[in-house]
């Protein structure tokens, strides 16, 4: 993986690895001196990209990455996903796809808040687990592992140490930025456009 | 019976709006136009019990109201032990998949997915509902 690292500029690239990601490490390090951060466990796809962007003539500015990724290095969107439904859909079909799914999402945001407000924890468990669906299908991570939490607590009868008002809050970004970057994502054609799905035995 | 996948007819049980136009989306994709949508397994159960022969194949989701995919797949194989059915699932738990297969499920899926699964379970389940016609003839 590291056969090619003559081609990264070595004075730019310092990498600190921490066994635990706490919010606001990344921003502390990076204002002590560090060029850039990770985490462990170590993602091998996130690390590779990671060394991948630090190489000359790499033209992903650092305010771009950032606007990718969480504070922990989690991506907003998993772009392989996209990739995958790009590369299977036809362009009008894509956009179809996202937006299906992103007023699903939206309307089950809506429902589950709702729902918390109410103190009905089946409902919440329920939309909680369509949040989980749709999201996931978008390969939207974050949003999709904050209603996966919703949904094992409420199974497990722990809703109430799984909800509070910061609920709410802890999804609003990762919704906000996950649209965004879907957004962003419809625009731009996937580095391997083979729309594969002729394939099907039936002469398509 | 269907010996290819653009003649095949596919109920989907799925009560998520967005889920089941995904679905829907992907099998159009894969040439499958005849495709039905019921929103629960009840819903799929009566549209069964009225027209039986619109259908070659099951897609059902497993957490929905009034009858879980679990309980559509146990009266499916009851009334229609020959129809391949495929559970498509946020349950990746393997609990759940013992239970999807004992009780009689042929291909499971866990959410989310990609077209290409969705492919290479049909494509195996079309071959095995042509074996069975070559072996029963």
């Amino acid at each position: 993986m590291f056969g090619t690292s003559q081609d990264i500029t070595e004075s730019k690239l310092v990498e600190v690895e921490l066994q635990s990601a706490m919010a606001g490490d990344r921003e502390r390090l990076i204002a002590a001196g560090m060029s850039d951060y990770t985490s462990k466990p170590l993602d091998r796809r996130r690390l590779i990209e990671l060394v991948d962007s630090w190489r000359p003539g790499d033209t992903t500015t650092r305010e771009t990455r950032e606007a990718d990724m969480f504070d922990d290095g989690t991506p907003i969107l998993d772009s392989h996903v996209m990739d995958d439904w790009q590369a299977f859909f036809s362009e009008d079909e894509f956009i179809e796809l996202i937006n299906s799914q992103a007023t699903d999402a939206r309307s089950c945001m809506k429902s589950l808040k709702d729902a918390a407000a109410d103190g009905d924890f089946k409902e919440v468990e329920t939309f909680a687990h369509s949040l989980k669906s749709s999201c996931g299908s978008l390969g939207m991570r974050r949003v999709g592992s904050v209603a996966t939490a919703l949904e094992r607590a409420c199974r497990n009868d722990r809703f109430e140490e799984a909800w509070c008002p910061r609920s709410t809050r802890s999804w609003r970004r990762p919704w906000r930025f996950s649209r965004n970057a879907m957004r962003k994502s419809s625009k731009r054609q996937p580095k391997t456009m083979k729309r594969w799905r002729g394939d099907c035995g039936n002469g398509e | 019976m269907a010996s290819n996948l653009g003649d095949l007819k596919v109920l989907v049980v799925e009560d998520s709006p967005a889920a089941a136009k995904l679905l829907q989306m992907v099998l159009a994709g894969l040439g499958i136009h005849q495709t039905f949508i019921a929103r629960d397994g009840k819903v799929a159960q009566d549209f069964l019990d009225a027209a039986d022969d619109l259908v070659d194949l099951i897609i059902c989701d497993w957490k929905m109201p009034r009858m879980s995919g679990l309980e559509l797949l146990c009266q499916v194989r009851t009334v229609y032990p020959e129809m391949p059915f495929m559970m498509v699932t946020g349950n990746a738990d393997l609990e759940s998949v013992r239970a999807a297969k004992k009780s009689g499920v042929d291909a499971y899926i866990t959410k989310p997915f990609s077209a290409r699964q969705v492919q290479s379970k049909l494509l195996a389940l079309t071959n095995n509902m042509t074996n069975s016609i070559v072996y029963s003839d």
